[in-house]
C-alpha cells in the first residue's frame, strides 16, 4: 500500500510537469521525456511492451506512427481531438509503449486504452475518480461492455443487464473444435449440465439448468437468430464456424421476453452475418481419425469436412456453409453420420437491414443397445418376447420413463446385442433419421436516432422416424425422443419497437414493445385407441395437431449516469390449441449498479423473474402424450418456475474477470403422472395415469465464472453448486421420489477449466468439465433384475424403485486442439475428444460413450 | 503484421482488414454497413465531422464498435444491427 502511494504522489508531481508540453519543448524538446524517467510504472500488456524511440522534433503524428510501428501494435484514434501537428520530442533507447504514449499525449485528456492483445486505443475523456491515485493506469475494456442481444429486446450492453448471462465466443469454439452443445455448455456456462452425447443419441440430455424444473425432461428455450427452434431437445450439434457466438440465461427471468417455456432459460445462438467486400473467399476444413472403444475391436473412423464459402459487395452479403461428419460403429450398431447445409444472406439499406438465415441438418443413425447390457439379457433365439414382463412403464417421478425388458421396442425382433455382436451380423443401416430445419429473417428499421423497430419472422421443424429408444431401459429424453417421432413445425413472426430517451451519462431510458404469434404444427405419433401406456406397442397413428400462442411483451429500463440501471417487464401470453385457451403473466424486475474505479469495474445486479411452460408443447407432448388422451389434460395448468438471483461481476481490466450468481427458484405445479394400478393387473395388466399440477421442486445454488488473461494466455473457469430438492408431491402420488429427495441426475457440482494459448504459429486450447455427486439409477441391477424374469410388475413401482437408487461420484471430460499454421492461410489442426478414454459412467451405469477420439486434419484459406 | 495469429485466423479470412488513416467518419460508417452490416447512427452532428486512425483485423462487431466509440469519446448503444453513437458525457452539465 505504502508503495503504491508513493507511486500516487510521485504521480501527481509528474503530472504538472507532463501538462505543460509546449513551454516545455520550446525550450529543450527532449527534456520533458527525460524528467520522467525515473517515474516506476505499471503498464497492463501491451502497453509494457518495450521500444526504442528516436524521434526528434516530429509531428504527434508520425511519433504515434513510429509507436506504432516499434511495438507492433494497433492504435487507433481520433485525429480531431489530438494536436496530431505539434512538434514533439522523444528520444529513448529503451521505453515501455505506455510511458511513451503518456509523454506524447501529454497535456491533453487523451490516454491509451487497452482494446486487445495488440490494439490500443487513445481515449478522450477516460478520466475517472480514481485516476488521481493511479496515474499510469490505463483503462481496459472489460466484460460489461459486451453487447448482447438475449436478455433485451434489441440488444444492449452487458452494463445494465439484471440477469446472470454467458455468452460463448464462436471463434474460441472453433478454435477448441467444440461443435456439440454439450462441449459448449458445459465449458462455458456455469448452472447448466448437458450430459455428453454420442451421435447416435439423437436428443440432449440435460442433467441441470439451476436443477430440474420437471419430472420429466428440463431444457431451455433455444433459438437460431432469434428463431425459435421447434423442438429443442433435437438440437445437439452445430458448425462453430458459423457461429458468432451463443448467449445463454438460465433462470426463468428472461421469460418476460422470451415467453412461454422459457422456464428453464434460453438459449441463442447468433450466427455470423459478416461479409467482406471483393471476390468470394473460402475456408476448407477437413479432418479425420480414429475413436477408441472397448466394444469394438479396433479404432472406429471418425471425420468432418467443412466448406464455407462467404461474399459481398456494396451493402450485401452472403454465406454458405457444408458440413458432413460421420462416427463409425463404436458400439453394434452405432454408426452414424450427418450433413449440415447453412446459408445466410444480408442487405444493408440506408435506414433499413434485412438479413436471412436457413439451415438443414440431417441426422442418420443406427439404433443401438447397450452393450453393458448384452449379458443380461441372454435370451434364447425364438423366445417369445414378454415372459413375467412384456413391457414396464415405471412410475416416472424421475428421469426413469419405461423399462422394456425382453421387448423389442423399435419393432423387429429383439436380439440381445452381445449376440448379434457375436455373430457378426451385419448392421441393418441407419434406424434413425431426423431432418432439422430452419428459415427465417430479420428486418430491422432505424427511422431515426431514437426508434428501432425489428421484426423477426421463421419457421422451424424437424420429421424423426424410427428413434432409437437408446438403452433398454429407457430414460424420459429416451422416451421423449421416442415419442417426438414424426415431425412438428413451428412458425414464428415477433415485432418489436425500441425507443430511447435521455442522455447516456445522464439519464436514460428505454421503452419497448413488442407482440408475437407463433403457430406450431405438432405431427408426432399418438399411441392408437388401446394402446395408451404400453410402449411395446407399434400402433401408432399420426394426426396433426395444432395450437398457438400469442403474446405481447412492455417493458422498461432507466439508467441514471450510466452507473444505477433499472428494469421491469411484462409479458401478456395467451395459448390456445387442443387444450382451453389459457391466458398467463409473466413479469420480470431487476436492477444493477456499475462502479468503476481505475481498472476496477465492479457491477451488482439482482433480478425477479416467472416463466411457464404449457402443459403441450412438442417437447412436453413428448413425455405424457403418448401415455394420457388429450381429453384427460384439459385441466392442466401450465407449470412455472420462479425466483430470484442476485450476483456480482468483476473486472479487472481485461486481465481479470469474475461473475458470481446466487439463485433460489422455485419449480410449481409441476404435472405429474400419478399412478394407478388397474384391476387384473397381477395378471399382466397396465399401469394408468392422471395427470395433475401438483408437483415442486426448489432450485438453490451457487455459480461462478472467471476469465483470467496474461499475454498469450487465457484461462477460464466455472463452478456451480446446485441443490434441487423435491418440495411438494401430489397425495395420490406413487413413485419414487419423497419430499426432500434431491432431483435424480442433477450433479452437486461441476466445474470446468480451460486454457488457451496463442502464438503466432501456434495455437492450442485444453479443457477439462467435470459433473460431481449426483443419483441415479442403478441401471445395471435393474437391468439385471428385469432379465431374471422373477419379477413382478410392482418391483418396478414407487417406493420399490428407491432400491435403485446409487450415487454416482463424477465423471471429467477433457479434451484439447492444437494448431500449427504452416504457411499464412493453412494450419495444421489437432483436436482430441474424451481424452481420459471413459465410456461408461454418465449419467447412469449402462449409458456408453465413444471413447478418446482424435482427429488430425487441415484447415486452408482460398 | 498480426500476431496470434492461428487463433485469428479462424475469423479474419472471413472480415478481412479494415485500416483507416483520419479517414472521414462517413467512411467507417459505409465500411460497416458493407463489412458487418451495421448501420453507425449519429445522434450528434459534431459526430459525423470527425476522422478516425484505426486498423480492424478480424474484430467482432461488438469489439470494433467499441474502439470506434472510445476513440471518439462516445457511448455506442447497440440495437441489434444498430448502432447509435452518442457523446459520453452531455454537452452541458445538466442544470
Amino acid at each position: 500500500v505504502t508503495t503504491g502511494r508513493r507511486r500516487a504522489l510521485v504521480g501527481a508531481l509528474a503530472l504538472p510537469l507532463l501538462a505543460a508540453p509546449g513551454a516545455v519543448a520550446a525550450q529543450s524538446p527532449c527534456a520533458r521525456g527525460d524528467a520522467t524517467s525515473d517515474v516506476p510504472r505499471r503498464w497492463p500488456a501491451p502497453l509494457d511492451r518495450l521500444i526504442e524511440l528516436h524521434a526528434r522534433d516530429v509531428e504527434l503524428r508520425d511519433a504515434l506512427a513510429r509507436v506504432q510501428a516499434a511495438a507492433r501494435l494497433r492504435l487507433s484514434y481520433s485525429g480531431d481531438l489530438l494536436p496530431l501537428g505539434r512538434r514533439v520530442c522523444l528520444w529513448r533507447e529503451r521505453v515501455s509503449v505506455g510511458d511513451a504514449l503518456a509523454e506524447l499525449l501529454a497535456g491533453t485528456d487523451v490516454r491509451p486504452v487497452v482494446a486487445g492483445a495488440d490494439a490500443v486505443v487513445l481515449a478522450p475523456g477516460a478520466r475517472a475518480a480514481g485516476d488521481a491515485a493511479l496515474p499510469g493506469m490505463a483503462r481496459g475494456l472489460g466484460t460489461l461492455d459486451r453487447v448482447v442481444v438475449t436478455g433485451s429486446p434489441a440488444g444492449a450492453s452487458e452494463r445494465a443487464l439484471p440477469v446472470a448471462i454467458s455468452v460463448i465466443d464462436g471463434g474460441a469454439l472453433a478454435a477448441a473444435g467444440t461443435s456439440t452443445l454439450a462441449g459448449a455448455l458445459d465449458q462455458a456456462a456455469p448452472g447448466i449440465w448437458l450430459w455428453a452425447q454420442s451421435p447416435s443419441n439423437l436428443a440432449a440430455r440435460y442433467g441441470s439448468i439451476r436443477g430440474a424444473s420437471s419430472f420429466g425432461v428440463s431444457y431451455p428455450k433455444i433459438y437460431i437468430d432469434g428463431i425459435e427452434v421447434a423442438n429443442p431437445l433435437l438440437f445437439t450439434r452445430f458448425t462453430p464456424e458459423i457461429v458468432e457466438r451463443i448467449e445463454v440465461i438460465r433462470g426463468p427471468q428472461g421469460a418476460a421476453l422470451y415467453g412461454a417455456d422459457a422456464i428453464s432459460g434460453v438459449v441463442n445462438v447468433v450466427t455470423r452475418h459478416d461479409g467482406g467486400a471483393g471476390p468470394p473467399r473460402g475456408l476448407l476444413r477437413t479432418s479425420a481419425g480414429l475413436s477408441h472403444s472397448e466394444f469394438a475391436e479396433r479404432g472406429v473412423l471418425a471425420q468432418e469436412h467443412s466448406l464455407f464459402v462467404r461474399a459481398g459487395a456494396r451493402g450485401r452479403s452472403a454465406g454458405l456453409a457444408a458440413t458432413v461428419g460421420t462416427l463409425g460403429p463404436f458400439v453394434p450398431r452405432a454408426a452414424s453420420e450427418q450433413l449440415a447445409l447453412s446459408g445466410n444472406a444480408r442487405a444493408v439499406g440506408a435506414r433499413a437491414i434485412v438479413s436471412g438465415t436457413a439451415r438443414l441438418v440431417v441426422d442418420r443413425a443406427g439404433a443401438p443397445t447397450s452393450p453393458l447390457l448384452a449379458d443380461l439379457a441372454q435370451v434364447p433365439a425364438g423366445a417369445p418376447p414378454g415372459g413375467a414382463l412384456a413391457t414396464a412403464d415405471v412410475v416416472s417421478a424421475g428421469r426413469l420413463a419405461s423399462m422394456r425388458p425382453r421387448g423389442g421396442g423399435t419393432g423387429g425382433p429383439y436380439r440381445a446385442p452381445g449376440l448379434e455382436a457375436a455373430l457378426a451380423l451385419p448392421d441393418t443401416g441407419p434406424a434413425q433419421s431426423l431432418r432439422q430445419y430452419t428459415l427465417g429473417g430479420t428486418a430491422t428499421f432505424t427511422p431515426d436516432a431514437r426508434w428501432t423497430h425489428v421484426v423477426v419472422a421463421g419457421i422451424d421443424g424437424y420429421r424423426l422416424d424410427g428413434a432409437a429408444a437408446g438403452a433398454s431401459i429407457a430414460s424420459a429424453v429416451d422416451s421423449a425422443l421416442r415419442a417426438a417421432r414424426g415431425g412438428a413445425d413451428r412458425g414464428t413472426v415477433r415485432v418489436s419497437s425500441v425507443a430511447r430517451f435521455g442522455t447516456v451519462g445522464a439519464r436514460a431510458g428505454t421503452l419497448t414493445l413488442g407482440a408475437e404469434h407463433a403457430r406450431a404444427r405438432d405431427a408426432t405419433e399418438t399411441p392408437a385407441a388401446g394402446h395408451g401406456g404400453a410402449y411395446g406397442a407399434n400402433a401408432f397413428a399420426r394426426s396433426a395437431t395444432w395450437w398457438s400462442t400469442t403474446g405481447a411483451v412492455a417493458q422498461a429500463s432507466v439508467a441514471w449516469r450510466d452507473a444505477l440501471f433499472v428494469t421491469g417487464g411484462l409479458r401478456v401470453e395467451r395459448t390456445a390449441g387442443a387444450l382451453d385457451a389459457q391466458v398467463a403473466t409473466l413479469p420480470m424486475l431487476g436492477a444493477s449498479w456499475v462502479r468503476a474505479h481505475g481498472d476496477v469495474s465492479l457491477k451488482l445486479r439482482g433480478a425477479y423473474g416467472k416463466g411457464i411452460r404449457p402443459p403441450q408443447t412438442v417437447t412436453r407432448g413428448a413425455t405424457w402424450s403418448h401415455r394420457v388422451p388429450l381429453a384427460a389434460r384439459a385441466h392442466l395448468e401450465p407449470e412455472s418456475q420462479s425466483g430470484v438471483e442476485v450476483g456480482a461481476d468483476v473486472s479487472v481490466g481485461r486481465a481479470l474477470t469474475l461473475h458470481l450468481t446466487r439463485f433460489d427458484q422455485r419449480a410449481s405445479g409441476l404435472i405429474q403422472p400419478v399412478t394407478t394400478v388397474r384391476d387384473g393387473f397381477a395378471g399382466g395388466g397396465r399401469l394408468g395415469y392422471e395427470l395433475q399440477n401438483v408437483g415442486a421442486i426448489d432450485n438453490r445454488g451457487w455459480e461462478l465464472q472467471g476469465v483470467a488473461r496474461a499475454g498469450a494466455l487465457a484461462v477460464t473457469g466455472s463452478l456451480a453448486l446446485v441443490d434441487s430438492r423435491v418440495a411438494r408431491l401430489a397425495s395420490g402420488y406413487r413413485g419414487d421420489l419423497r419430499p426432500g429427495d434431491r432431483m435424480l441426475e442433477v450433479p452437486a457440482r461441476t466445474m470446468s477449466l480451460a486454457a488457451t494459448w496463442t502464438s503466432a504459429r501456434w495455437s492450442t486450447t485444453w479443457g477439462a468439465a467435470r459433473a460431481s455427486d449426483w443419483i441415479n439409477y442403478d441401471g445395471l441391477a435393474l437391468g439385471a433384475a428385469l432379465a431374471g424374469g422373477t419379477a413382478a410388475p410392482r418391483d418396478f413401482v414407487g417406493a420399490q424403485l428407491r432400491t435403485y437408487w446409487r450415487e454416482y461420484a463424477g465423471v471429467t471430460r477433457v479434451r484439447g486442439a492444437l494448431a500449427y499454421r504452416v504457411r499464412a492461410g493453412t494450419s495444421l489442426v489437432l483436436s482430441a475428444e474424451n481424452l481420459l478414454d471413459r465410456q461408461r459412467g454418465e449419467p447412469d451405469n449402462v449409458t456408453v460413450l465413444p471413447g478418446r477420439t482424435v482427429l488430425a486434419g487441415l484447415r486452408a484459406d482460398f | 503484421v498480426r500476431r496470434g495469429a492461428a487463433t485469428d485466423d479462424d475469423v479474419s479470412w472471413l472480415r478481412g482488414r479494415l485500416v483507416y488513416r483520419d479517414a472521414p467518419l462517413a467512411h467507417v460508417r459505409a465500411d460497416l454497413r458493407r463489412w458487418y452490416g451495421l448501420e453507425l447512427v449519429l445522434a450528434d452532428s459534431a459526430l459525423a465531422a470527425r476522422h478516425l486512425t484505426a486498423s480492424f483485423a478480424g474484430e467482432p462487431p461488438d469489439e470494433v464498435l467499441r474502439v470506434i466509440g472510445l476513440a471518439l469519446g462516445a457511448a455506442i448503444e447497440r440495437r441489434g444491427d444498430t448502432a447509435v453513437v452518442r457523446p459520453r458525457r452531455p454537452p452541458a452539465p445538466a442544470r
